[in-house]
């Protein structure tokens, strides 16, 4: 095999992996979550309200979950929302395949790094036992409303509305 | 050339069965034969693999390949290959081949007549071929030697779904074989409305199965239901088993264990986060209620599983303590009244689900982690 070949070859291999790029730039990127990041995370968002939504490819309830956050970002483009798949690498394809289905423009995604799942559960809430799907509504005190299970929009619109309400108003009863 | 490769590389289906990169699949199965051969089973590089131990699992085999064929295999989690033990020292396996699409699989079955020394050419045991939910297969012989395979089974929701009619979580069916697995006969529905994702415990039951399973009660209650599974196909009415109250739409990812005493009590194991009672729990199951029902471990107990010889029951599961994975066990002498509490073995590394073993007069529990492959602790 000539140099030139070799050449020739390497520049075809560079101009197929461009194009190889160009088609999944469109596909969500997922950032590595592990057991460090839930404490970067409440660091980054210090005195804002913000929702953490874990998810899995493995769970059938995380789709109707996934299109509440969509609908809910449309509306609250305000809310940070932190959308964590708990997949692994193996999985990572099939969970940018589902998240292509819903327009989650400004979530932030995530997909578990490591492979101790116990280890990132117990760093996000010693208390979740790894039920999906789980969904924390950090106030801007980051004090969370932990919810299992599939969650009702009408949960998170009501969850916006009284992160609008004075910390230091009067008793719920002058309302 | 270069294109195929590259766009392969890209195609989820390849990704997510190559396994090439992340977890391991530690899920794994054992079962001693009748010679006091311990067998292991677990999943790698497209392959079921099996190994045996002859001084109870203190040292292995070599593993050997079961499907010569590649092909997925689920081994994580509430999903396992499995293993049982004919009367004839037979081995069958089963385990669950994911198709492309999500949640969607087939059970598949080998066996060997010989020790181990060959296995058959898998072949999928139910009828219904659609790319669905055919997944988390349960496997137990009678003693008189007749298999029974039972799994999750989305049919019944499919059909559901195609007319728009809303359908509460997935359905039970099983399987049988009167010829040591040379064939089945089945897709025999046991129950509509099981939980989509936890594993099904059964339990041999003079010529059928009992299977215990995390249920949908309406409208969303995940607690659990039992049935007997006979050999005709028929089933014994389901019954609930566990009155927890957890009301949730998700998935637990949390099955149950079940074994029968001497005396036909039932003892059982589970998960529940129900209002009142959240953990792991044991109870033998009566009808209608549940006898002697406590928590098993502390906060973070979780995937127990159980044995029964005798009087003694003994509890195993593991729980994690922010550092380290543990293997805890608890025993009882007097059929599940009082418990002693014992602390087996840890790790800082990922482990699977435990499991206990009856062996000549013996309790043994068996962890896979990536630590120490394929431990056996015996129970003091």
């Amino acid at each position: 095999m000539t140099a030139l070949t070799l050449a020739a070859r390497r520049i075809g291999f560079l101009v197929l992996a461009s194009i190889a790029a160009a088609t999944v730039r469109a596909e969500p990127v997922l950032h590595d979550f592990d057991h460090h990041t839930p404490a970067a995370l409440g660091a980054s968002h210090a005195e804002k309200p913000y929702v953490l939504a874990l998810w899995s490819v493995h769970c059938e309830p995380c789709r109707s979950e996934l299109e509440l956050l969509a609908e809910f970002t449309a509306g609250h483009p305000e809310i940070a929302i932190e959308l964590v798949a708990t997949d692994f690498l193996e999985d990572r394809p099939a969970a940018k395949a589902m998240l292509a289905e819903f327009e989650l423009d400004g979530v932030r995604i995530w997909a578990f790094a490591d492979d101790f799942a116990e280890r990132i559960r117990y760093a996000i809430d010693p208390r979740w036992r790894g039920e999906l799907p789980r969904l924390y509504l950090f106030d801007a005190n980051h004090q969370p409303i932990a919810i299992s299970g599939r969650v009702e929009a009408n949960t998170l619109a009501e969850w916006r509305r009284g992160l609008h309400r004075p910390r230091t108003s009067a008793p719920a009863s002058a309302e | 050339m270069l294109i195929a490769l590259l766009l392969l590389a890209g195609s989820p289906a390849l990704a997510q069965h190559g396994g090439q990169a992340g977890r391991p699949s530690l899920g794994a199965s054992v079962a001693f034969d009748r010679a006091g051969v311990l067998w292991a089973v677990d999943a790698a590089d497209n392959r079921v693999r099996i190994r045996r131990s002859g001084d109870q699992g203190q040292t292995w085999s070599a593993a050997m390949p079961v499907n010569a064929e590649p092909e997925p295999i689920a081994a994580d989690g509430d999903s396992r290959p499995k293993i049982a033990v004919g009367r004839e020292g037979e081995l069958y396996l089963t385990w669950t081949k994911p198709l492309a699409r999500p949640f969607t699989g087939e059970i598949r079955f080998s066996r060997s007549l010989d020790a181990g020394q060959s296995w058959s050419a898998p072949i999928t045991v139910h009828a219904d071929r659609q790319e669905i939910t055919h997944r988390f297969d349960a496997l137990t012989v009678t003693d008189d030697g007749t298999l029974f395979i039972a799994w999750i089974d989305k049919r019944d929701q499919e059909r559901a779904k195609a007319a728009g009619q809303p359908y509460r979580g997935a359905a039970v069916y099983f399987a049988v074989s009167d010829d040591r697995g040379a064939s089945f006969r089945g897709d025999y529905r046991m129950a509509e409305h099981s939980c989509e994702c936890c594993r099904i415990a059964t339990q041999a039951d003079g010529n059928g199965v009992i299977a215990l399973w995390r249920h949908v009660f309406e409208p969303n209650i995940r607690d659990h239901a039992i049935a007997r599974m006979n050999p005709d196909g028929s089933v014994s009415p389901m019954r609930r088993a566990t009155f927890d109250q957890w009301a949730i739409d998700a998935c637990p990812h949390h099955g149950p264990s079940l074994v029968k005493d001497a005396g036909g009590r039932l003892h059982a194991v589970w998960f529940a986060l129900g209002p009142e009672n959240a953990g792991v729990f044991y109870g033998r199951l009566e009808d209608g209620r549940v006898d002697g029902q406590r928590q098993v471990g502390g906060d973070h107990a979780e995937h127990a599983d159980l044995a029964v010889l005798g009087e003694s029951v003994v509890v195993v599961w593991r729980e994690f303590d922010g550092r380290a994975m543990h293997l805890k066990a608890m025993r009882s002498d007097d059929g599940g009244e009082s418990w002693r509490e014992h602390a087996l073995a840890a790790t800082e590394d990922i482990a699977d689900h435990p499991k206990v073993l009856v062996h000549d007069g013996r309790f043994l529990a068996y962890w896979n982690t990536r630590e120490i492959p394929h431990r056996v602790v015996p129970l003091p």
